[in-house]
């Protein structure tokens, strides 16, 4: 197993990694049949025909997991953990986790959509303690998923962890809309791994939501292997207090005409951190790549700290590479413009935030699924209730 | 409405207005001419409380009150209306939600409860028509996109929604061809009233061909050298400024 990661690996330099280590990511005890209930009770109803899986520190909540076909618990795979991009295995340090998380993950969660089937499907991942939640999703060829994503944890909870796995494999033509939403409670740590597989043609639309917690840490790793295929790759991050969240994106495109437009909108407020980290990749041959990169910054808070790293590593001619990264303060001319409306003035922060945001949200594809995370993203700002009516 | 006595501002730390006097009464329209770097946009920024012009001097009485002592939004929940020159964009926050978020941040100063939705829209559909606007704007983010024009119409249709007691409206004609110059000034003139006052900013007469003003001031270096009626504004016109620079020296 590879090494404990340190702020020493260039790619670890921004994560919370002290705190993480007084964790004792050991195996996890299956959680009690009371907090498998308190959970329920927050569960909101499930729409008609989507489907739901919950996963308590990673075990299966069979109980709020109505039945679903391709939807199954079972034991780990060993060959979860090892799946790299093809484009380079990068350091081993980065897979740390992943390689952990396949040590004590109680089991993984498969979930296959067969060729040209659709699912619209929940996953409630749920933290009471320390856990390793582990998930596998195939799409066939043709086939499309509607995945909604939410971190939940039990407030009481004096100290969370959770180290989950993700991996993705995207057949031909198959389609995936991703949104997570991750709002933790105070004391929540988190770290994961997301790997993703792109056949040719297929296209994921991911839309990332991340606030609250302790610290976290998110590392993907996505390959566009089979040609003409497309990734949206939308992260909103908003970090009060001393929070710190740290994101590090390594997205190898090895085909032809594979496309990718990633965006990151961070807001610092108080004494946080947040760095992103986004390592777009061009393998040698390929030809009519393109890639396009937004990477923003808005501090909110006198000592807030906020990293933005674009990298473009080429090895090939023709590309199309295209990144900027800004870093910036609210803009004092959209300030005076809501005061001298008569807008109070934590109310106009709270709409400049909520306009720096925005710019993530408006790009995720299904509108249903835009309101939901609107309405969640309006209780985070201050003011919410006004942000709130904005988007009723 | 509004009283200036001796109004010195310091913006960058130069001194832009050098002791300027100007008294607006109720139901009066004044327009405040003079060339370019003047002060005549640092006076509607300076009663609009924008950061960075600092009043080193002078008073401001607005409505019998110090209007020199409110914050921004406050002097806005006061009636204080100050349409902008170059309108900012707001991608993020569309235009239904900064109207209605300003009316009601002006009726909660009143003490009156939120407005009704349908009783809103009523209200803004209404003020659309006379801007000749269309309904789509609402939705679009404020300003984004909007072409010059659109931005000053924009602008009017906020003011005709909040309905200030002073309007001040800065070179709120430049850009506009002809037409929307007739729009806006249309809107402009359907809030006179002999309750509001407007003071109308302004490099042209073209303007005042559409929105008859009470009174013409020249502003030159910090200070209103002459005022007159209309005539002075055509005046102006034709012999330009420096007759009447060369007569205050």
């Amino acid at each position: 197993m590879s090494a404990l990661p340190s702020n020493r690996d260039e790619n670890w330099k921004y994560a919370n990694l002290r705190a993480l280590a007084r964790v004792r990511f050991g195996d996890t005890a299956v959680p009690s049949a009371q907090d498998v209930s308190t959970l329920a009770e927050t569960l909101p109803d499930l729409p008609q025909g989507n489907a739901r899986v919950v996963l308590v520190d990673g075990h299966l909540a069979a109980g709020v997991s109505p039945p679903t076909r391709g939807v199954h618990f079972g034991s780990t795979p060993q060959d979860i953990a090892t799946l790299e991009s093809s484009s380079g295995s990068g350091p081993a340090a980065d897979r740390y986790f992943a390689m952990l998380n396949q040590r004590h993950a109680p089991g993984t969660l498969s979930i296959e959509v067969p060729s040209g089937a659709e699912l619209d499907l929940e996953l409630w991942l749920a933290a009471t303690r320390v856990g390793h939640p582990s998930v596998r999703i195939r799409l066939g060829e043709g086939a499309r998923l509607r995945l909604a994503e939410r971190v939940v944890a039990t407030p009481a909870a004096a100290a969370l962890a959770s180290n989950l796995h993700l991996a993705i494999d995207c057949e031909a033509n198959a389609r995936l809309e991703l949104t997570r939403v991750q709002m933790f409670t105070a004391a929540h740590q988190h770290i994961e791994t997301l790997d993703l597989r792109l056949g040719k043609a297929a296209e994921c639309y991911l839309t990332q939501i991340t606030s609250g917690g302790h610290s976290s840490r998110s590392s993907s790793f996505v390959t566009h292997s089979g040609g003409a295929s497309r990734l949206h790759w939308n992260v909103a991050m908003l970090a009060r207090q001393t929070q710190v969240h740290d994101v590090y994106v390594r997205i190898a495109h090895d085909a032809n005409e594979a496309h990718t437009v990633q965006r990151f909108r961070g807001i610092g407020m108080e004494r946080s951190r947040l760095a992103f980290n986004g390592h777009m990749q061009v393998a040698a041959g390929t030809r009519d790549v393109r890639t396009e990169q937004s990477l923003k910054g808005l501090l909110a808070g006198g000592e807030a700290e906020i990293d933005l790293r674009p990298q473009l590593e080429i090895h090939a001619d023709a590309v199309q590479a295209a990144h900027g990264a800004t870093l910036g303060k609210l803009d004092a001319d959209m300030l005076f413009y809501l005061l001298s409306r008569g807008i109070p003035p934590a109310q106009a922060e709270s709409l400049l935030k909520w306009a720096f945001i925005s710019d993530v949200l408006r790009h995720v594809p299904t509108q249903a699924v835009r309101r939901q995370v609107e309405v969640l993203l309006a209780d985070l700002l201050p003011g919410s209730a006004s942000a709130r009516a904005e988007v009723a | 409405m509004l009283e200036i006595k001796d109004l010195r501002t310091r913006v960058g730390g130069r001194e832009v207005l050098g002791g300027l006097n100007l008294t607006v009464n109720k139901g009066e329209v004044h327009a405040i001419m003079g060339p370019n770097g003047s002060g005549k946009s640092t006076l509607a920024y300076t009663l609009a409380g924008r950061p960075g012009y600092d009043v080193t001097g002078g008073t401001v009485t607005y409505r019998g009150n110090d209007l020199l002592a409110l914050a921004p939004e406050e002097r806005a929940q006061e009636g204080v209306f100050l349409g902008f020159q170059y309108p900012v964009e707001i991608p993020g926050v569309n235009n239904v939600y900064l109207l209605k978020a300003a009316l009601n941040a002006a009726r909660k100063h009143r003490g009156l409860p939120e407005v009704d939705a349908f009783e809103f829209l009523t209200l803004v559909r209404e003020k659309m028509k006379v801007m000749q606007m269309d309904e789509a704007f609402l939705s679009r983010g404020v300003n984004e996109g909007f072409s010059g024009g659109e931005k000053k119409r924009n602008e009017i249709l906020q003011m005709l929604v909040l309905e200030p007691s002073l309007a001040l409206l800065d070179e709120t004609d430049s850009g506009l061809d002809i037409d929307a110059l007739k729009v806006v000034a249309n809107g402009v003139n359907t809030l006179r009233s002999p309750e509001r006052s407007i003071v109308l900013v302004t490099h042209y007469q073209r303007l005042l061909d559409y929105i008859k003003p009470d009174y013409v001031h020249v502003l030159a270096r910090g200070r209103i050298i002459k005022s007159g009626g209309p005539d002075l504004a055509r005046e102006l016109e034709a012999r330009g400024y420096d007759w009447v620079i060369a007569e205050a020296a």
